[in-house]
């Protein structure tokens, strides 16, 4: 494991699409949170600068980090596809790796990259948290912290959905287009037509739900008449928080076993 | 005594959908020998090579490495260069070095060494993707003997090289030979192939024609080509000369002969006079292993 750690950090760090794409992830995210902290709306108890104060954050920027997901399952495409491209699984096969060895390199940098982007949100929500607090003091809210740990394994299964379509089309461009194509109109369409009554259990949506829209939000939209009875239609196509992680860890581990099954089985 | 087999293939098979690129393919290679891998574009060299080095899928067949069934382990023994250099572009000629050197489970320390051998050195951290495909190859070449494997596999090396780097190669290969390596060639250039290798298989259409020493292939033997202004009588003549090992009619009238170990056209055209064969031309030539070549291709 220890070569197979020095490797991708020689071959990933410094690659142009890496720091590329985790600048754009990096730029994106705060911006996105510093318009928001712009805007003033208040409705009865709700305002949106209680969601950038603890503990309503560690459900917020969770959310808000999750529509950067996609960026991040992007980057696993092109650092894998470039392997293809540039026929570098190739020497590394000749040079002695094993299949093993490509697919822990692999999950490495995808867990290299949820750490970050973990540490990106708990550094984020730490600074909001203690501006909010202004001279009253600092003090740290956990509580709710756990969306913070379910949004890690998020990331890691998006990725290692991501890095199976990378492995199973070898090209950069084909692979985002199908990835992008399953995730929106492609799973939609399936579970909408084929197979319901089991919509919650299908990978990008309980993957997506694992963090959902934050509760301070989801009351006060409860509020508003008839959109109650859609919020709970919404609800019961969802799993519990703790029933979708691990429903996700099943899914990561399934694609990653296709992933390795596929490398195993492919001429370089 | 018989030496180790460093690699050694049974009944390798490979299909590309109808296409049989290789046909139950039988290959030896001893310890300590620079074997040549002879055939013309499409007979099976770069296939083979690369299923040896498991960057292919055979579709029947075994191989063994160091006599035992191969894995990534063997490999680590072997330094390789398949079809063209690969090495990531974006990186630095030291980068993608020590990168292989990871790979390999090998030190740093050989990587001024590899550089020196490709006379890469001043361009150590210039990025691959800026190198000529002549340095390119200079780079695959010398990166191949980093953290000295036992073994070398070398497809088409001299590809894109100038006559400099033609006579680098040879020199590396002879020394690397004389510190005990084992060195495949695959190659088309039959020249360079009859100058440093001791052992040659000639490929045809996926099996192999011809496998032995070189010397044992080129030794005693000599080429003459006759002509003769009745043919026929000349047939009757050669089919049964206990002087002529093989003979052919290349044009009416036209014979290329292969004589048997220590015979001279003096015998055989005293042979044929005796016989009552005429001959008008009597040309003899030097048996080349591009001249056995080219016959086993016909």
């Amino acid at each position: 494991m220890r070569r197979v750690i020095q490797v991708e950090n020689i071959k990933t760090f410094s690659s142009n699409s890496f720091r590329v794409i985790i600048s754009l992830h990096l730029l994106f995210f705060i911006l996105v949170l510093l318009s928001l902290s712009r805007i003033e709306l208040s409705m009865g108890e709700f305002s949106v600068s209680r969601l950038f104060s603890f503990p309503a954050l560690w459900e917020f920027f969770p959310w808000i980090a999750s529509w950067f997901n996609l960026l991040l399952a992007v980057l696993i495409i092109v650092l894998t596809c470039n392997e293809f491209r540039y026929n570098t699984f190739r020497f590394q096969i000749m040079n002695g790796f094993h299949q093993g060895h490509l697919l822990a390199g692999k999950v490495y940098i995808m867990v290299v990259i949820a750490l970050y982007a973990l540490l990106l949100v708990i550094l984020s929500g730490l600074v909001s948290g203690a501006i909010q607090q202004g001279g009253s003091g600092f003090s740290i809210h956990m509580s709710g912290f756990n969306h913070v740990g379910i949004y890690f394994l998020q990331t890691l299964a998006y990725m290692s959905l991501a890095l199976f379509f990378a492995v199973l089309l070898r090209n950069n461009a084909l692979a985002i287009v199908v990835f992008m194509l399953y995730l929106f109109p492609g799973e939609v369409i399936l579970r909408k037509l084929l197979f319901s009554g089991v919509e919650a259990y299908f990978p990008a949506k309980l993957i997506g739900d694992l963090t959902p829209l934050p509760s301070l939000f989801t009351e006060q939209i409860s509020l508003i008449p008839g959109a109650d009875v859609q919020m709970s239609q919404q609800a019961s196509n969802m799993l519990s928080l703790s029933q979708g992680a691990g429903f996700a860890v099943l899914y990561t581990l399934v694609f990653l076993t296709a992933t390795y099954l596929i490398l195993k089985n492919r001429s370089f | 005594m018989a030496s180790e087999s460093v690699l050694k293939i049974n009944g390798l098979t490979k299909h590309y959908g109808n296409l049989k690129a290789l046909d139950s393919l039988d290959m030896n290679v001893e310890q300590g020998t620079i074997y040549g891998l002879l055939g013309p574009n499409g007979s099976g060299k770069t296939t083979t090579l690369s299923i040896v080095m498991g960057i292919l899928r055979q579709s029947s067949g075994k191989y063994y490495w160091f006599g035992r069934e191969p894995d990534y382990r063997s490999r680590l023994k072997i330094g390789s260069l398949i079809e063209q250099p690969v090495f990531y572009p974006y990186l630095t000629l030291n980068d993608n070095l020590r990168l292989l050197a990871r790979i390999r489970d090998v030190g740093d320390h050989d990587i001024n060494h590899v550089l020196g051998t490709s006379n890469l050195l001043k361009r150590k951290y210039s990025r691959y993707k800026d190198l000529s495909s002549g340095l390119k190859q200079r780079l695959a070449i010398g990166a191949t003997l980093l953290g000295d494997p036992q073994v070398l596999v070398l497809d088409e090396p001299t590809k894109s090289l100038d006559p400099e780097g033609f006579s680098d190669l040879r020199e590396i290969i002879r020394k690397e030979s004389d510190r005990g390596k084992t060195i495949v060639l695959a190659s088309h250039i039959l020249d360079e192939v009859e100058k440093v290798c001791t052992h040659v298989g000639i490929l045809k259409s996926g099996s192999l024609v011809m496998e032995g020493r070189v010397k044992d292939i080129l030794s005693g033997k000599e080429v003459v080509y006759v002509s003769v202004e009745d043919g026929d009588k000349a047939i009757r003549a050669l089919s049964n000369c206990q002087l002529v090992e093989k003979y052919e009619e290349e044009q009416s009238g036209n014979f290329r002969i292969l004589l048997k170990d220590n015979h001279t056209p003096a015998d055989l055209n005293q042979y044929l006079f005796e016989k009552g064969v005429a001959v008008s031309r009597l040309v003899r030539q030097k048996n080349t292993l591009e001249s056995e070549f080219l016959q086993l291709m016909k």
